[in-house]
Parts: structure tokens; sequence; C-alpha cells
């Protein structure tokens, strides 16, 4: 067995089910090391140690019963502080929601517990998802696994500290703009933005009605495609949810990937903006290995990235400050600087500019999704740069804006984080598989098949260490 | 809102008022630099990304709707 903590969620249910894992003694080992490291890297802004216990315990008395166990059961997971567990705070880490605490699970909640996942906690967040890393905020921003003077990236913070420390296996986060992909990329990990739709979003602190997405942060593509399959589904409730059929998402990665046919957009990183060498030269060393594993790679053209870019801002803060329009004029003190400086040109748009990027953005779907008519997949750059410091205020507003993420919330495709190796100062790097609406499990089996050839993701950041970095 | 209008940020004036006039122009000079990014080459019969769906707003049996 591997040490506890680096344990994947479908092993340890695995040994869970066959009694050879006991889910209290899990669940102690990682709460011992939550208490040991997370001061240092503030994953975590609720933790209730005796109700996580009292679950596992109520897992492990399933198990000697012999009931039915699902997928997950006994399974430590974490949601994003914008995610509601009932009974439980959320905050999305702002002094505006400081006392609310959610009367009923997200159904992304309650399909994780039903699944027998255990609940470990409330994670840190860029408030409001939006906001940060913030230090004027009444809990303090999470840090990186792999260097804690460095950011996690965000807005998923936590999530993404959190898995990557060892913590939980699987931890959910939201993505409006890139905030799975950017986390999953600072810290190694995969992260997936499903397709619009796929996963409810009742229950979830909006920051974009029409672009905000939820899904799984995890160290390996088994992990998410098992967490995906989980969370996924039609909820009648949410009216962006899709009704449509969720596969199994495990299966597609028992294909191999020959002869499938990926396109890449390197003008992202080439052109609209220039990526740093090393991101850049990680991501065509990828290429050369999804090359050497059969697939038929060529360049592809799409619009230009600011394209892309300010359509989604323009729906994105328009539809965020009808939200927080209220408390922008009755409690303005109460937002983090961050947060107020990012949300306000929001409040500069007109209807009218509104309505012409939501159909823009109808016209660039359908443009871009003509690309699956020939290709399996799209690969393009996530971050133009390694994690940052995250004290570094002028590095921190650089930073955010370079990234190739935004087009995937406009057109709602999939949008998979997949690790694609290290820079020379030992920050994960990273790159994004894009599939066709509704098939996500290809975006697995390309990366399934990728982490299996290089091993990124066996690599796990050693916290004694990377404490003084 | 109790101020009408739009403060010469080009922000709601109330909202202008709230957070003081140097983040209101910071900000509206941001929406402007983003505006004039946003493609607008959409033919006039171009329908937005989200249309009203009447469906999804039927409250179920016994739910009150909102």
């Amino acid at each position: 067995m591997s040490e506890m903590h680096w344990l994947e969620a479908g092993e340890a249910a695995g040994l869970i089910a066959a009694k050879k894992l006991s889910p209290v003694e899990y669940a102690k080992t990682l709460l011992a090391r939550i208490e040991k490291y997370d001061a240092g890297l503030n994953s975590f802004l609720t933790l209730r140690p005796e109700q996580t216990l009292a679950d596992a315990q109520a897992a492990e008395d399933a198990v000697m019963r012999g009931d039915a166990l699902g997928p997950l059961h006994g399974v430590p997971f974490a949601l994003k502080d914008i995610i509601d567990a009932k009974g439980w705070p959320t905050t999305a880490h702002s002094r505006l929601l400081a006392d609310n605490i959610a009367s009923e699970d997200a159904p992304v909640t309650a399909k994780l517990r039903a699944a027998g996942g255990v609940l470990f906690g409330k994670l840190s967040t860029h408030e409001f998802a939006l906001g940060g890393p913030s230090f004027d905020l009444p809990w303090p921003p999470a840090r990186n696994a792999w260097g804690r003077d460095y950011s996690p990236g965000g807005s998923s913070s936590g999530a993404g500290a959190a898995v990557a420390s060892g913590f939980v296996p699987i931890a959910l986060g939201s993505d409006t703009g890139g905030s799975v992909r950017n986390p999953a990329s600072m810290n190694g990990l995969l992260g997936m933005k499903p397709t619009y739709g796929r996963v409810s979003r009742r229950g979830v602190v909006p920051l974009s009605f029409s672009l905000d997405h939820v899904g799984p942060l995890t160290r390996t593509t088994a992990d998410n495609a098992l967490a995906l399959s989980v969370i996924a589904g039609h909820d009648p409730r949410d009216p962006g949810s899709a009704d449509d059929a969720v596969p199994n998402f495990g299966a597609a990665m028992e294909s191999d990937i020959k002869g499938l046919k990926i396109g890449v957009i390197r003008h992202f990183y080439t052109k609209d903006m220039v990526a740093d060498p090393e991101m850049a030269a990680a991501i065509e060393a990828a290429i050369k290995v999804l090359e050497n594993l059969g697939a038929e790679v060529r360049e592809i053209e799409t619009r230009p990235l600011a394209q892309y870019t300010a359509c989604n801002r323009v729906i994105l803060l328009s539809e965020a400050c009808a939200i927080h329009e209220k408390w922008l004029t009755e409690r303005t003190e109460d937002y983090g600087a961050l947060l107020l400086g990012r949300l306000l040109p929001g409040m500069g748009y007109s209807g009218v500019d509104y309505v012409q990027a939501t159909r823009t953005r109808a016209r660039y779907t359908a443009e871009f999704n003509e690309n699956f008519n020939q290709l399996d997949a799209v690969l393009t750059v996530n971050n133009m740069e390694p994690a940052f410091l995250i004290e570094d205020f002028e590095a921190g507003e650089k930073h955010y804006p370079r990234q190739a993420r935004t087009p995937f919330n406009v057109t709602g495709n999939p949008a998979l984080a997949v690790p694609t190796g290290f820079s020379a100062s030992g920050l994960p790097l990273s790159m994004q598989i894009v599939t066709g609406q509704f098939d996500e499990a290809m975006g697995y089996r390309i990366a399934a098949a990728y982490e299996a050839a290089t091993g990124w993701t066996a690599k796990h950041p050693d916290l004694d260490k990377t404490a003084a970095m | 809102m109790a101020e009408q209008g739009t403060d010469k940020s080009g922000l709601p004036a109330a909202v202008a008022k709230a957070v003081g006039p140097e983040r209101a122009k910071i900000a509206g000079d941001a929406a402007r630099a983003t505006i004039g990014r946003l493609d607008r080459g959409n033919h006039w019969t171009q329908e937005p990304a989200h249309v009203f769906r009447v469906g999804n707003w039927r409250a179920a049996k016994g739910e009150v709707g909102q």
C-alpha cells in the first residue's frame, strides 16, 4: 500500500471494501497530517474533526455490516467554501457571508456523500471565487504545497493546496474563468472543468450564472474521472443543467490513443501571448509523447485569445455585478480590495454590451465546435507561467490575465488541466486537453495515456522541505 | 438605489459614491478597455447564448415558483 495520504481515491475505496483499510484510521491519519501542516498552508477554512470521524465510523460500520458500498465509500473529500454542506458555514471566504450556514447539501455534496465520501471540511477560496489572494480578509489565503512562498492559484486555492498536500484525494472547486484549472496547474494536479450543465450548480454561491462550472481536482486522472462520474448528472432544479446521459468516464481510459486526431492551438501561447519558455517547452514535449503513443497531432487556429477574454469578462462581470449590486453600495467596506477592484468594472458595462457578449458567445461556441468534426481533442497551454510569489501583488496582477482558460468557459467545452512536469525551480507546469461537448471521456482517455507514459502525477511535494521555499 | 444615473467614471452614481472617485475611475477605464476589445460583429438575427426557456421555470408540483 502507498503511504496512506497519497492513496488514490479509487485505490482507497477498493481497500476499504476489501476490509484492508479502516475508514476511521484513514481519516485519523489524514486529519493528523492536516493538523501538522495546514497551519502553514491555510487550505482549510473550516474543519470539524469530530464530525468527520463520526462519518468515518459510520462508513466503517457499514463495511462491517456488509452493506452495499458506493464508489467512494470511506474516501475523504473537501469542498471549496462556496459549495453548501448542510449545517456547515459557506462563507465564500468573505466578510459578507461570514455568518452564513448552509441549510441543505448542494446536490454535488449530496452525491459525494451518497457515494460514501466523508466530508473533511470547507476550503479556502479567492473571495467570492474572484478576488485573491487577499491578505485583508478574516482568513489568510491558501499557499502552494510545492513552495509556501508561492500562490496555489485560484480561485479554488484551498482545493489545489489540500489535494496536492495529501490532505484529501478529492476536492471540488468551481471554474468561471479558469478557477479549477488554475490551481490544478499551479499544484501539479488534474482539474476538470466539465461541459457547462454537466454538473449541477445549485447550492453553490454564484459568480456568473452562465459561466459557472463545478469540477473536481485530484492527483490522478483515474480519480478525476471517478469524482466526475459521481457528481455529474441532470438536476431539474438547476436551469442550466443538461439532461444528458452520464457515461462511465473510467471505462474510456482503458483504450489507447492510437489514431486519435488532436489539434494544438499554438497561437494562444506563441503569438496572442508569449508563454514562459519552460511552460511552452513542456507542452511541446507533451505533444511528442502523444505522437509516440500513436496520436496524430496537427496545429489549428482559432480566434485570438483577447477576443474570447473580452467576451468572458463582459458576461462574467455583468452577471457578478447583478449579484453584488446591493452589497456594493451598502457593504462596500466589507469587500477585500482585490475583489472590489476586479468586480467594479462590471458596473461600467451597459445592457447592450452584455447582450452583445452573449450573442458573440453563441457564435464563438458554434465556430469552435466545428473543430470536433475533424478532431478528437484540442491541446493548448493552461497558465502562461508557473506559480508566482504570493506576496508579490504586481506579479499576481500580471499572472491572472495571462492564461488560456477563458475560451472554454465561453464555449462551455470540457477542459482538463493536466500536469506536464516541473520548472527548473521545482514548480508544476500544465496544459489543457479540450474536447467536444459532453465528451469528457475523451479528455480522460488522452490524459490517462499521457500520465502512464510520463509519470508526472506520481511526484508529490515534501511538505517539510517546501515549508522553507 | 438612492442615486440614479451615471457618474463621470461611467459607473452608476450610487456605486461610484460608495467606492470613491479613485476606484470608480480605475473601474470605468477598465470597463471601457474591455468593451473596446469586445467583438460586436453579430448579424442582426444572431440569438444570444442563453435564451429564456419557459420550461426551466415551471414550478414543480407542490412547490411555489420564485
